[in-house]
């Protein structure tokens, strides 16, 4: 994982925990500024200066909603996902990731003020008391990576206890839960792992933690009472990809009964187009991700042929349903077409799924 | 301000801003303080007597006023951008202007040509068979970027130099073959097969690639209500089974 290098602080988070936390671990001396740092780089960054944005941070308290709908995309179906975004960027180094195309801040943010955001979430319950919204941390920032800095797992999961018709979901790509497991819970915080064969892990999925760290640490979280889920997201191709995607599916089955798992989702590689730039800037020893065949999709993302992923899909649907039925499958950020091709069914047919895709109603307007 | 006759050779023309378009011929190249040439940039250096406007006023100042960066084509506002001393977020040293100026003509944005940057080493041959192919915006902009994947691919520039120039269309066809080889392989397969079936008289089929998507696009000239009825009753005789969208 990336270490940082330079810590910023804002006047009104110099008192918090966490600031205290973070000069403790990594021993730098902070600067105290109420302005973003390096602002005259905000816009477009470079890849490089991509990559040095992982190396500041930012401690700072947000200002405005914390809390809103999954963006989705264009045609796809929608899964009534919430985010809660408790800072932005990520200190690993996937060659896919979709932030490079969306982070236009030249430093890693982590705001201060998770009670503004309980507040707001609280505001919104009170709103819509029987919505069950499912609420994600993993949209900007990966939800555990810094989390040994923040401890926002232990509070969360609090939170969530008094609210167990809701649901929250960490999702990862680290092996970072001893903290939180033993944290008294209500079994609705869902520990969730981003996760794809060693060898796509080891080439593209650069600082993250092993695949057979991911899984044992979600034994560990299922064996604490932690219901746990599994994106294999964004499925990568390559010349031997079914052996591989096979044997991740092997491996999850091996290791959790369909009873704990609280669903999988799958998706293939996709970005949008203006993302190339930075990707040939910022391009490591694998061009996978690049030079791969790559078409516009109608959502405006490039992604591989509609054939291509099905294939794919309904491998990994096959393999899932080989060791049994009963595993939770759902298709990410994909058209209708897809769903039917993959599943014969649209997801709201699907017993398990629909609950997921029915619309949720809300009093706010802005959600 | 006054008009003068110097020799040309006489005038610094160290901000060597090429605007797209020529300084109208009438008019005197305009020369600021020092001697500095504003505009006019595109006359003869060697001449022994040419028509000047000297204007006492910093070149800077001068230039600014002459020409409006929210009217200049993008890698035309890049040269004028880069007089200032601002950072600039293309490489514009190894492209000629006339290279420039093609892409200008175009309009194409920054973002577009961002992976020329990556396409240095073939710059002779780039340069060479875009103008002569003398392609249309859409074009230029998948060409650059279909060029700049193959040199990511480790593609020599043999690969696409030798490739059909007649026109640009099966040229940028060509290009996608090169670069997408395993779908537009699948796609030609698809193809063959909807070649061998037996399609009813005055209907064409052909596979198309839409995007992520192939498709069967079916084409008929249908003159009445009678020929459209016979035509449909003659496709839904057609056997085109799962097997027909399936990969090869």
């Amino acid at each position: 994982m990336t270490q940082f290098e330079e810590l910023f602080v804002h006047p009104k988070s110099l008192n918090s925990e966490i600031t205290k936390r973070v000069i403790e671990h990594t021993g730098l001396t902070p600067m105290i500024t109420d302005r973003r740092p390096y602002s005259s780089l905000e816009g477009r960054l470079t890849g490089e200066e991509f990559s040095k944005s992982k190396k500041r941070l930012y401690l700072l308290p947000h200002e405005g909603h914390f809390f809103r709908k999954c963006p989705g995309t264009t045609g796809a179906a929608c899964c009534n996902y919430f985010v809660l975004n408790l800072g932005v960027h990520c200190n690993m180094n996937c060659s896919y990731c979709y932030l490079q195309g969306y982070i236009n801040s030249p430093v890693t943010q982590i705001y201060t003020n998770i009670d503004d955001a309980f507040a707001e979430l609280t505001e919104m319950i009170r709103e819509n008391p029987t919505a069950e919204f499912r609420v994600g941390t993993g949209e900007t920032i990966d939800s555990l990576s810094l989390d040994h800095l923040t401890l926002y797992s232990i509070e969360l999961i609090s939170f969530f206890a008094k609210h167990r018709h809701l649901i929250c979901e960490f999702k990862t790509k680290t092996d970072q839960v001893d903290h939180f497991i033993k944290t008294p819970h209500s079994g609705n915080v869902i520990v969730s792992w981003s996760v794809n064969p060693q060898k796509i892990v080891s080439e593209e999925e650069h600082g993250t933690a092993t695949l057979d760290n991911r899984l044992s640490a979600a034994r560990r979280c299922a064996d604490h009472g932690f219901p746990v889920a599994f994106h294999i997201d964004p499925m990568i191709y390559f010349d031997e990809w079914r052996i591989h995607y096979e044997d991740l599916v092997d491996q999850i089955c091996s290791r959790f009964k369909p009873n704990e798992v609280k669903w999988i989702s799958v998706g293939a590689l996709r970005y949008p187009p203006t993302m190339k730039h930075i990707l040939r800037q910022r391009l490591t020893e694998s061009k996978r991700v690049l030079t791969s065949e790559l078409f516009l999709g109608t959502d405006g993302k490039l992604r591989y042929d509609h054939d291509l992923r099905n294939e794919m899909f309904k491998s990994v649907v096959k393999r899932f349903s080989d060791h049994s039925s009963e595993y939770p499958l759902l298709l990410c950020m994909e058209t209708g077409a897809s769903w039917q091709t993959t599943f014969e069914q649209t997801p709201r047919q699907i017993q398990g799924v629909k609950e997921l895709f029915d619309p949720i109603v809300t009093t706010r307007p802005a959600l | 301000m006054k008009v003068l006759i110097k020799n040309a050779q006489d005038l610094d023309w160290a901000l060597n801003f090429h605007p797209r378009r020529p300084w109208p011929k009438p008019l005197p190249i305009v020369v600021g303080r020092n001697d500095l040439v504003v505009a006019g940039f595109d006359r003869p250096r060697d001449q022994v007597a040419v028509s000047i406007l000297q204007i006492d006023e910093e070149p800077m100042a001068l230039l600014n006023q002459l020409y409006d960066t929210n009217e200049l084509a993008p890698l035309e506002r890049l040269r004028f951008m880069k007089l200032s001393g601002a950072p600039i977020e293309l490489n514009l040293e190894p492209w000629s202007l006339e290279f420039q100026n093609y892409l200008d003509n175009r309009n194409l944005g920054l973002r577009v040509l961002q992976p020329l940057d990556h396409l240095i080493d073939w710059k002779e041959s780039l340069e060479n068979t875009l103008m002569k192919l003398r392609l249309s915006a859409s074009q230029c902009r998948e060409a650059i970027d279909i060029l700049a994947d193959l040199k990511f691919l480790g593609r020599d520039r043999t690969s696409w130099q030798d490739l059909n120039t007649e026109n640009p269309e099966s040229w940028i066809r060509s290009l996608r073959q090169l670069r997408f080889p395993k779908t537009a392989n699948q796609d030609q397969q698809r193809q063959q097969k909807l070649d061998s079936l037996p399609w009813p008289r005055g209907v064409q089929a052909k596979w198309d690639r839409q995007g992520d998507q192939g498709v069967l696009v079916l084409q008929s000239r249908i003159g009445g209500p009678d020929e459209l009825k016979k035509a449909l009753s003659r496709l839904q005789d057609m056997s085109l089974d799962k097997e027909m969208w399936e990969k090869q």
